[in-house]
C-alpha cells in the first residue's frame, strides 16, 4: 500500500483516446499515419481568419493580406512556433529554378528508354515544334519564350505541371503570395509548432498566444474578421481539458451520491467511515500500481476509477449489513449465516474479479489497463472490507437483545408480497420483455465510426471541418506509403506507385493523387533519363531541321545544344534529396518522407477511389507498400475487434454461470439466480437495438461489467441460508446495493467524453433493470417474506 | 471637331485626367473577341492568334483560342490551367514559378479588371485623350517587369471597353491584342462561371 501511494507522485494522465483501439498490424499502421505531416494537421495549427462579409472582394484579400501578414509576424516572433507561413514563400519560385532548370534533363521520362528516342525522333521534334509554338500565344507565352533558346522541347514547363500535378495541388488558392481559401474569403495560416502535439501545455499556450494576437490585430483593423483554428493539438489539449473535467465530476457526483444513499439506510456516521475507507483503500491501491508498473493511466481509466466506488461499496454494505443485524438464535443458524455471508461476498468478488480478468485478453490496452485498474481495486477494497470490518463487530452489533440501529424505512417485504401475489403477470412480463428484446436484436447495427468513442467539442469538430473544406488536401484521404531500407530505395518505390496510379487515372479508374515523385524521382530514374539522352546519335542537326522547319530561327536554341554536350560529357547528374536541405523546398520533403523503426518511408496522397477498396492491391506482400485511410483506419480497427470482443463477454458470462453453478449447487438456486442477470443482457442489448444507437465495443464491455457486477444482488437476495442477513433479510442492502451502483454509473452520463457515456449509461441501466428483474425473481421463486429453507 | 472633343492631346498623368479613373474601376465583368499578334526574335514571322477572353474581378479570367490552335486558359489565382485540345493536352501550372510570367499575368488582370490605383502604383502612367478613347502608356517602375517590358500602351474606350493593349519589349519583342465585341460589367450565369472560371 505504501509502495503504491510513493507511485502516486509520478502518475501522468494520458488522453490519447489511440488507446482505445486494438493492438496489431493495423494499429502499427495507424501509428504510420500519424507521422504522416504533409497535411498539416498533425504537426501544428492551421490557422484561418475570414474576412468581414460585408467587404468587397478587392479590398477583402487586400485587408485580409494585411491583417494576417502581421499576425504571422506575431507569432513567428514566439518560441511557442517553429514555423508561421502564409504563402508558398518568395523564394520557392527561385529556388525551384535554380535546383530543377540545370537538371530538366533528367526528368525528361518515367520510362526513359523508351520515350527519350522517341521525343527526339524527326515526328517527335516537329511535334515539339508545334507545341512551342502553340505555347507562345498563351498568357504564360512571356515564360515559354525566355527559356525557349535552352529549353524548346518545354521540359522545364513540364516539370512544373509534375510538380503542380503533384504535391503543389495540396497548396490552397494563392493571390498575391498569400493562401485563401477558393472563393478568398478565408486568409490561411500554416503552423508548426515547436513542442509536439501531446505536449498539453505548449500547445495551450500557442492558442491562447493566437487568440491574444488575433484580437489585438482584429481591434487594429477595425473588427469583423472572425478566427477559427484547427489541428491535432487542438483536439489533444480540449481531450484531456474533458478528461479531467470528466474525471472530477465522476469521482465527486459518485461519491456524494453513494455517501447520501449510504446515510439515507444506515443514518450512522460511523458506518460511512467504515464503508468509505476499504473503497478509498482499494482505489489509492489500482491508481497507484498503474502508476509504478506504466508511469501513466489514462483519463478514461480514472473516469472508471471514479465510479468504482459504486461497485466496490457492494461489499462494505452487506458485511457492515450482516454485522449490525441481530446475532441468530443458537450457534448453528450463527455459523450457518456467517458461512453464507463468507461464501456470498466471496462469489461476489469472484464473479466481478472474473468479469474484470477475461477483459485482461482484450485487444484494447485501455479496457486492458482499465480492468487491472478495476482488479486491483475491487480485491483490495475487498480485502480491507474483510480484513478491518469483522473485528468492529461489537461496536457495530446491536447488544444482545437489542435491536439494529435504525435505518430508513423501505417496505421491501410488503413489496415482495404484492409481487408475489401477482406472479402471473410478473412472469407474463418477464416474457414479453424477453421476446420483445430477442425481436429487436436482428436491428441492431454496429458502431463504424470510432469518433463516436471521444468526439470533440461541437464547436471544435465544425471549425475543423470549415477549415479542412478550405484546404484541398481535404480531397486526398487515401494514404500510400512506400518505404524502403534507405531513401532512395523508398523513392524508387514511390516512383512504381506513381506509375500505377497514373495509369489508373488515365484509365479513369484510378483517383487524383499527389505524389513526392512529381519533386523527387530516384536518382536511378533520373540518371537513367540521362543515360539515355547521352547514347543518343547527334540530336543536334534533327533539331536545327526541326525548328527550321516549324519556322523557328535555329541560330537562337544554341543554348539548348550546349546543354545536350553537358549531358553527353556527365556534367549533369540527378538531384538528390540532400539537394533541397536548406531551401524553401525542404519543407516539402519533410512532409512527404518520414523514418521510423530503421525505415525510410515516402507517401503518395491519393483521393477517394473510384471502386472502394480498390487502392489496396497496390499493397505488397512485404510490407514495402501499404495503404491506408487514417480516418476510416482508426474506425476500421475498432471494428476489427468487436468480434473478440463479443467472445471476450460471452466467456465472461460463462465463467459466471459455472462459477454460480459451483457456489450454488442445485440448479434451481443457481437458475434463478442468474436469471436476472442473463435477462437484463438480454434487455439492455434490445433496448439499445430499439432506440438505434449503434452498439460500439464499449456497450458490449458494459453488458459484462452489468454480469459481474451486478451478479451479487442475487447471490444476497436469492440466498434464504444466509440468516437475518440474507435472502429477503438483505433486500434493503441489494436495493442500497443496486441503487448506488446504477447512481454511480447512471451519473457517468452526464460525462463530456463519448465512451464514458456509453459505459455510464448502460451499466447504469442494465443495473437498475437487474435490480427489478432480480426482486421480481425473488417474489417469483421465493416468495416475498423471509421463509427459511 | 465636336464640341466635346478633347482640347490638348498632349500626355498627362493617369491620375489628374478626370473620368478616367471612373471609367476603369466599374468593370467587374469582361467579355471580349480579340486578335493577339506576336513578333517574336526566335521566330521568323509574327505569330497571330484568334479568340474569345472571359474576365471576372478579381483574378478569373479565361481565353480561349481558336487560331492557329484550338486552346484555352483558365486562370485562378496564381494557377492557371490550359488545355490545348488539337494536341490533346491539359495541363496546369503554377505561375508562381516564374515572376515574368506571374507579374504578366498578373498586370493583364489589371488591366481587364480596370485597377488603375493598382497600375499607378507599378507604372508610370500617362494618358493622351483620343476622340473617342483614352491611350494610356504605362512604363513599369520597378522589377521584375521592369527588367523585361518597355512599355505597355493601353487603348480604352470613353464607356470603359478595352481596345487594344500593345507590349513591347526590352528585347524588341512586341505583342498587340486587339479586342471586338466587348461586353462590360454583365455578370456570368452561373453556369457560365462554372464553364469559364473552374480551375
Amino acid at each position: 500500500m505504501a509502495w503504491s501511494l510513493a507511485q502516486w507522485r509520478s502518475v501522468r494522465l494520458e488522453t490519447d483516446i489511440t488507446r482505445f483501439l486494438p493492438e496489431g498490424n493495423q494499429r502499427d499502421r495507424l501509428a504510420l499515419s500519424g507521422l504522416v505531416k504533409a497535411t498539416g494537421f498533425s504537426r501544428g495549427l492551421v490557422i484561418d481568419i475570414a474576412v468581414p462579409d460585408s467587404m468587397p472582394s478587392d479590398a477583402a484579400t487586400d485587408a485580409a493580406a494585411t491583417m494576417v501578414t502581421g499576425l504571422a509576424s506575431d507569432l513567428a516572433s514566439s518560441t511557442l512556433f517553429k514555423s508561421v507561413r502564409t504563402g508558398p514563400g518568395a523564394s520557392t519560385a527561385e529556388d525551384f529554378q535554380r535546383l530543377y532548370f540545370p537538371r530538366r534533363l533528367a526528368f525528361l521520362s518515367d520510362d526513359p528508354q523508351q520515350e527519350v528516342p522517341r521525343l527526339f525522333s524527326p515526328d517527335g521534334l516537329a511535334a515539339a515544334m508545334r507545341r512551342l509554338k502553340d505555347a507562345l500565344v498563351l498568357p504564360t507565352g512571356p515564360l515559354v519564350k525566355s527559356l525557349a533558346p535552352s529549353d524548346p522541347l518545354m521540359s522545364f514547363a513540364d516539370l512544373l505541371q509534375r510538380a503542380e500535378g503533384g504535391i503543389a495541388k495540396l497548396a490552397p488558392r494563392q493571390l498575391n503570395g498569400q493562401w485563401y481559401s477558393a472563393d478568398l474569403r478565408h486568409a490561411l495560416i500554416l503552423t508548426e509548432t515547436t513542442a509536439a502535439a501531446f505536449d498539453t501545455d505548449a500547445q495551450r499556450a500557442a492558442m491562447v498566444l493566437v487568440r491574444d494576437r488575433f484580437a489585438a490585430r482584429n481591434a487594429e483593423a477595425g473588427g469583423g474578421y472572425v478566427l477559427s483554428f484547427t489541428g491535432l493539438g487542438r483536439f489533444v489539449t480540449e481531450s484531456e481539458d474533458r478528461a479531467k473535467s470528466d474525471i472530477s465530476f465522476a469521482s465527486i457526483s459518485s461519491t456524494i451520491a453513494c455517501a447520501l444513499l449510504f446515510l439515507m439506510f444506515f443514518r450512522r456516521l460511523r458506518f460511512l467511515v467504515l464503508a468509505f475507507l476499504p473503497v478509498s483503500i482499494g482505489v489509492a491501491a489500482a491508481v497507484g500500481v498503474l502508476a509504478g508498473f506504466q508511469g501513466s493511466i489514462h483519463g478514461l481509466t480514472l473516469g472508471f476509477g471514479g465510479v468504482l466506488i459504486g461497485a466496490c461499496i457492494d461489499y462494505p454494505i452487506h458485511l457492515l449489513n450482516g454485522l449490525r443485524t441481530p446475532p441468530e438464535a443458537d450457534d448453528v443458524a450463527q455459523k450457518a449465516a456467517a458461512r453464507a455471508m463468507r461464501r456470498n461476498l466471496g462469489a461476489g468478488v469472484v464473479t466481478s474479479l472474473s468479469g474484470f480478468l477475461v477483459l485482461c485478453f482484450s485487444d484494447y490496452p485501455g479496457i486492458r489497463e482499465i480492468a487491472v485498474f478495476c482488479m486491483v481495486g475491487i480485491a483490495v477494497a475487498f480485502a480491507s472490507t474483510v480484513l478491518f470490518l469483522p473485528p468492529l463487530k461489537p461496536w457495530l452489533a446491536p447488544r444482545p437483545g437489542g435491536r439494529p440501529a435504525t435505518a430508513f424505512h423501505i417496505p421491501i417485504d410488503r413489496a415482495l408480497a404484492v409481487l408475489r401475489r401477482h406472479r402471473a403477470v410478473i412472469l407474463g412480463l418477464l416474457v414479453v420483455m424477453a421476446v420483445a428484446a430477442t425481436a429487436m436484436l436482428p436491428s441492431l447495427r454496429l458502431e463504424q465510426d470510432a469518433r463516436a468513442l471521444d468526439a470533440g467539442e461541437p464547436v471544435t469538430l465544425a471549425e475543423d471541418a470549415a477549415i479542412r473544406s478550405h484546404l484541398p488536401s481535404s480531397a486526398f484521404p487515401r494514404v500510400v506509403l512506400a518505404s524502403g531500407s534507405d531513401l532512395q530505395q523508398a523513392l524508387a518505390r514511390s516512383d512504381t506507385v506513381h506509375a500505377d496510379l497514373a495509369a489508373r487515372r488515365a484509365a479513369g479508374t484510378g483517383p487524383d493523387f499527389a505524389s513526392m515523385h512529381a519533386l523527387l524521382p530516384s536518382a536511378e530514374l533520373q540518371q537513367g533519363n540521362l543515360d539515355t539522352l547521352a547514347a543518343l546519335p547527334d540530336p543536334a542537326t534533327l533539331i536545327d531541321a526541326s525548328l527550321r522547319s516549324a519556322g523557328f530561327r535555329p541560330e537562337r536554341f544554341q543554348p539548348f545544344i550546349t546543354e545536350l554536350g553537358r549531358v553527353r560529357d556527365g556534367l549533369v547528374h540527378p538531384l538528390l534529396p540532400s539537394d533541397l536541405a536548406g531551401t524553401s523546398l525542404d519543407g516539402l520533403l519533410q512532409g512527404f518522407t518520414f523514418t521510423h523503426a530503421d525505415r525510410a518511408y515516402v507517401l503518395t496522397l491519393a483521393g477517394p477511389e473510384v471502386t472502394p477498396g480498390d487502392l489496396l492491391d497496390l499493397e505488397k506482400p512485404d510490407g514495402s507498400v501499404t495503404v491506408m485511410d487514417p480516418r476510416a483506419l482508426v474506425s476500421s480497427l475498432v471494428t476489427s475487434s468487436q468480434r473478440q470482443t463479443l467472445a471476450l463477454v460471452a466467456t465472461g458470462v460463462l465463467l459466471n454461470i459455472i462459477l454460480i453453478a459451483a457456489v450454488r449447487r442445485r440448479p434451481r438456486l443457481a437458475l434463478a439466480t442468474l436469471a436476472p442477470t442473463l435477462l437484463t443482457l438480454l434487455v439492455v442489448t434490445g433496448g439499445i437495438a430499439a432506440l438505434g444507437i449503434p452498439l460500439n465495443f464499449l456497450h458490449v464491455v458494459s453488458l459484462l461489467l452489468i454480469l459481474c457486477m451486478g451478479i451479487d444482488l442475487g447471490l444476497f437476495l436469492l440466498d434464504d441460508d444466509a440468516g437475518t442477513a440474507g435472502g429477503a433479510g438483505a433486500a434493503p442492502t441489494v436495493l442500497l446495493s443496486a441503487l448506488t451502483t446504477a447512481v454511480s454509473f447512471g451519473l457517468m452520463g452526464f460525462c463530456r467524453t463519448s465512451a464514458l457515456v456509453s459505459v455510464g449509461v448502460t451499466v447504469g441501466v442494465g443495473i437498475a433493470v437487474l435490480g427489478l428483474l432480480t426482486f421480481a425473481v425473488r417474489a417469483l421463486a421465493f416468495g416475498g417474506l423471509r421463509e427459511p429453507t | 471637331m465636336a464640341a466635346d472633343a478633347p482640347v490638348s492631346v498632349a500626355p498627362r498623368p493617369c491620375n489628374e485626367v478626370p473620368g478616367l479613373t471612373q471609367s476603369f474601376t466599374d468593370v467587374s465583368t469582361l467579355r471580349a473577341a480579340f486578335t493577339d499578334r506576336k513578333e517574336i526574335a526566335i521566330l521568323n514571322a509574327p505569330l497571330v492568334s484568334k479568340g474569345h477572353v472571359y474576365y471576372q474581378r478579381p483574378d478569373r479570367l479565361h481565353i480561349v483560342t481558336e487560331a492557329p490552335a484550338r486552346q484555352s486558359v483558365t486562370l485562378s489565382g496564381a494557377r492557371i490551367k490550359v488545355v490545348q485540345a488539337d494536341l490533346g493536352r491539359e495541363s496546369s501550372m503554377d505561375l508562381g514559378a516564374s515572376e515574368v510570367a506571374r507579374a504578366v499575368v498578373a498586370n493583364m488582370l489589371l488591366v481587364l479588371g480596370g485597377r488603375i490605383d493598382a497600375l499607378s502604383s507599378l507604372y508610370r502612367c500617362e494618358a493622351v485623350p483620343e476622340e473617342d478613347a483614352w491611350r494610356l502608356t504605362l512604363v513599369p517602375l520597378r522589377d521584375p517587369l521592369a527588367k523585361a517590358v518597355r512599355k505597355m500602351d493601353v487603348r480604352m474606350a470613353r464607356d470603359g471597353t478595352l481596345r487594344e493593349v500593345r507590349v513591347e519589349e526590352l528585347g524588341g519583342d512586341a505583342s498587340t491584342m486587339t479586342f471586338r465585341d466587348t461586353v462590360a460589367n454583365r455578370p456570368f450565369t452561373d453556369e457560365e462561371a462554372k464553364a469559364y472560371f473552374t480551375p
